[in-house]
């Protein structure tokens, strides 16, 4: 179990550190696919059943759905992201350090003996808090996106790490407003995208027909 | 409580779900695009008083059906409140749309449905005891507005909206870790019914933390400082009904969920009160500091309404009747000062086309009613005599230095003077100083259901302002039910 929460957290640093979008997306599948294993690990050594169902909707949607939807909106532009904030180097150094030592700390948590929480609670925790470095971080808009798909990620594996206390279906509700708001991400952004095309060619036309007239 | 009751309870929030769901598979026809979602909202607020009138009839002041419904009186005035804004927004926009917005005509049906799904899922959200669940409908109520936002489709409008977007999303987030953390640590769900006797268990750094948590949350949501930044692009790139909708119902989910989770935890450690006091204090100064010098009248309003919100969050969290009572007359209060000043602000926008005030004043004509509304919408944000600010603002500075926080309330009277000295600055400029010679002065014909929206928003502020005891039973009935709650 532990090694797949630590292979989720390395993948989860190389989507996050990646300045190639396409392969920040394809990091996230990987990882998402870990998560989908630890879901249903947990559900067959806890024998709950619903983990399975839960673990069934997130290969749906985190693999495959919210993917999809990101590749598409980086479709028309360069697959590379923006400057970010911090420079490339120094924020790897940074997200080493916020990885490593969350996710030891948050360790703490497991010598409390609660009653029937799932061990997913510290990863989940090291996810959210990196999450929100990176989007401090980053300024492209389809980066964010992925941040804030890695910050939903940490809180998804907080609820699982609740789900023997919890009616069933608010993981699914949850998971629900998940794909509304990235629909509604990736709807502005494709949006944004096809105004700053159209300015482009706009920019473009004006400074050929500036030349012309100069000739 | 028998099947009836639940039947009423539930047609508040299945109503507009139904029309709106009507509207959305109608289309574009005239009458089911205007005449629905106001049916839709008039039963809502049928159905939100007979429960209002079941609630005043129990002795408990609290319905409660099997851990689901968890209503009280707070829960009954965000209804109507909301319910009350979401149709004179509906009434206020078909004349400001079609003539503003009319390139995106095929889509008014997605717009009004869009006010009516949120307005559904904010009732509903009012109404749970699960904080999870109440957690899960106030984010989709705000996920939705975005389309609101973005409705024009323009570069500002989508940037606006993506900035709405991530803060809204990730900073409630916290206060869904909030609800995670006091859920692990109390191993149990917390329901409204019993976070009180939870909080008062736990241990107090867990506490804070959890109390922390909320605050990030709840205090992004209500657009209050350091939470800010996304309310004064939000507020000025929307159309302008969107506007009074985000100020007068968006924004104020922030506060319930205020309500029942930071004053819970306020009312037990009183390191969060002086936190959220220090806060909300920052957000009075600092709003009205930042609106005084906007050359954008939506903006500038924009940063006066954070202002007059943090005179709510510190009233909210005190631990008296009169300060929870002022900040709940504090709510009804600004919703009904900012309606005014953003439909006055919608109407000009109308006749001229822009919000900039230089703009304005350039091709300023002949408009009638704008003036004497947004002169009351201004005196009101200065907090002057008749109108319900006044009270509003009055009883929460008594209850300010009653609880030994007597700089909080300076800062609020400074603060309401700065932001009524901003507006009123701004229409002085705007209305009554000279005109240049050549200037020709058009009479702009405004359509009645926008002037008339406007009217009724100002004769409801003053009417709370001169005949309080209107009003007053709903109040009680509010505050008894959050002191009851909370303790």
């Amino acid at each position: 179990m532990e090694l797949i929460f630590i292979s989720i957290l390395i993948l989860t640093f190389f989507a996050g550190e990646s300045k190639n979008l396409r392969f920040s997306v394809y990091c996230l599948i990987a990882n998402s696919l870990f998560i989908v294993t630890s879901v249903f690990t947990m559900g067959f050594t806890y024998n709950i059943t619903s983990l399975y169902w839960i673990a069934f909707l997130d290969l749906l949607v985190r693999v495959f759905i919210v993917p999809l939807f990101i590749l598409k909106s980086i479709k028309n532009r360069i697959h590379s992201e923006i400057k970010p904030t911090i420079s490339h180097p120094l924020s790897i150094a940074l997200s080493i350090v916020v990885l490593s030592l969350v996710y030891h700390f948050m360790g703490i948590f497991k010598t409390m003996n609660l009653p029937q929480v799932l061990p997913s609670f510290a990863c989940g925790i090291t996810l959210f808090i990196y999450g929100l470095y990176l989007l401090i971080s980053k300024n492209d808009t389809v980066k964010m996106v992925i941040c804030f798909f890695i910050v939903e990620n940490g809180i998804h594996l907080l609820i699982i790490s609740l789900i023997p206390h919890l009616p069933k279906f608010i993981e699914f509700t949850l998971t629900f407003n998940f794909i509304v708001a990235i629909s509604f991400f990736l709807y502005i952004i494709l949006r944004l995208n096809e105004i700053l095309v159209k300015e482009e060619i706009e920019k473009l036309r004006q400074t050929k027909a500036i030349h012309r007239l100069e000739e | 409580m028998i099947d009836i009751d639940v039947f009423i309870v539930s047609m508040v929030f299945i109503s507009p779900i139904l029309f709106a769901s009507f509207v959305l598979l109608a289309g574009n026809k005239f009458t089911i695009n205007k005449i629905f979602p106001v049916i839709s909202i008039l039963i809502s607020i049928f159905c939100t008083i007979l429960v209002w009138e079941k609630l005043n009839l129990s002795e408990s002041k609290v319905i409660e059906v099997n851990q689901i419904f968890y209503i009280d009186g707070f829960s009954i005035l965000m209804q109507l409140m909301i319910e009350i804004v979401a149709l004179i927004t509906i009434l206020y926009s078909p004349q400001y749309l079609a003539k503003l917005y009319s390139h995106r005509q095929n889509k008014f049906h997605l717009y009004y449905s869009t006010i009516l799904y949120s307005t559904a899922f904010m009732n509903l959200a009012f109404v749970l005891n699960n904080l999870f669940l109440i957690y899960i409908f106030l984010e989709l109520s705000t996920i939705l507005v975005i389309y609101l936002i973005a409705f024009n489709l323009q570069k500002e409008d989508l940037k606006a909206s993506f900035k709405y977007l991530l803060f809204i999303n990730v900073g409630i987030l916290f206060s869904l870790l909030g609800i995670i953390l006091l859920s692990y640590f109390t191993g149990t769900l917390i329901f409204l019914s019993n976070i009180s006797f939870y909080v008062a268990s736990l241990p107090k750094h867990i506490a804070l933390i959890c109390a922390v948590l909320f605050i990030i949350g709840f205090f992004t949501k209500s657009g209050l400082i350091p939470f800010h930044v996304w309310l004064p692009d939000s507020y000025s790139e929307s159309p302008s009904p969107i506007t009074v909708f985000l100020a007068g119902a968006v924004t104020k989910i922030g506060f319930y969920g205020i309500v029942r989770t930071v004053t819970v935890f306020s009312f037990h450690f009183q390191e969060i009160q002086t936190l959220v006091i220090i806060l909300s204090s920052l957000s009075m100064f600092f709003g009205a500091v930042l609106a005084f010098n906007q050359r954008d009248l939506k903006k500038m309003i924009a940063y006066c309404s954070i202002s007059e919100m943090g005179f709510i969050a510190s009233a909210l969290v005190l631990n008296s009747y009169i300060g929870i009572l002022g900040g709940v007359f504090h709510i009804i209060n600004h919703t009904l000062m900012k309606g005014i000043l953003f439909f006055s602000t919608g109407i000009l926008i109308f006749a001229y086309g822009s919000s900039k005030i230089d703009e304005i004043k350039k091709s300023f004509g002949n408009i009638s009613w704008v003036s004497p509304m947004f002169f009351i919408g201004a005196l009101a944000v200065a907090g002057m005599p008749m109108f319900g600010s006044f009270l509003s603002s009055i009883t929460i500075f008594f209850a300010l230095t009653e609880s030994g926080f007597l700089w909080t309330s300076i800062i609020l009277i400074l603060s309401g003077f700065i932001s009524g000295l901003a507006l009123l600055r701004t229409a002085i400029f705007l209305f009554w100083s000279k005109k240049e010679q050549n200037q020709i002065l058009n009479k702009i014909q405004l359509p009645a259901s926008m002037v008339l929206s406007t009217f009724v928003l100002t004769f409801l502020l003053i009417i709370f302002g001169v005949f309080p005891e209107i009003i007053y039973p709903l109040l009680e009935i509010a505050t008894n039910g959050i002191i009851k709650m909370s303790h």
